[in-house]
């Protein structure tokens, strides 16, 4: 089977699903800094 | 359990709080931190340090908590130097925050055991030698 090949910078046919899957990332981060302020919030509380 | 072999004693139905980071950083009700476990879906004693990393990053690693909190670091890359730092007197968990933030993106553990270590010797010789 022939392997596709994409030129470095080229957006290839699953460019999509990286874009996706960065994006995934990003927010899964932004979900656990949210996260972590919330813990040390509710400590200080308690 | 006898009342004088628990690690918090209830006080004007309050418990006293448990020290899970270092000196400085505040103390938290057990009985919060069994509500926080659950919530968490962990088990007690893995919730007690998970809390004591965060709270030791929060209070006494102010520039590593930083850049937790910009997107720039794992957690998980500042809870692993917060380990290290929990038993370091406060200047000592200070210049550990000052040398570290800058590459705690690629600090291994062996060379944050390593300062850590030279952190105690210097801030606190006489708890190195024990």
């Amino acid at each position: 089977m022939a392997a596709s090949t994409v030129e470095p910078g080229q957006a290839g046919p699953n460019a999509g699903l990286l874009d996706a899957v960065r994006a995934d990332r990003a927010d899964r981060d932004a979900a656990e800094v949210r996260m972590l302020r919330h813990v040390v919030e509710y400590c200080v509380a308690h | 359990m006898p009342e004088d072999e628990a690690a918090t004693y209830v006080e004007f139905g309050r418990d006293t709080g448990l020290a899970l980071a270092g000196v400085g950083a505040p103390c938290v009700s057990e009985f919060a931190v069994i509500e926080l476990a659950a919530a968490l879906g962990m088990t007690t004693g893995a919730c007690k340090a998970h809390v004591g990393k965060v709270l030791e990053v929060r209070y006494r690693l102010p520039l590593l908590w930083k850049r937790v909190t910009r997107g720039e670091l794992p957690f998980w890359r500042a809870g692993r130097i917060a380990e290290q730092t929990i038993c370091l007197p406060q200047l000592g968990a200070a210049h550990m925050d000052r040398q570290l933030a800058p590459v705690a993106h690629k600090v291994g553990p062996a060379q944050t055991e390593r300062l850590c270590q030279a952190a105690l010797d210097h801030f606190d010789p006489a708890q190195a030698e024990e």
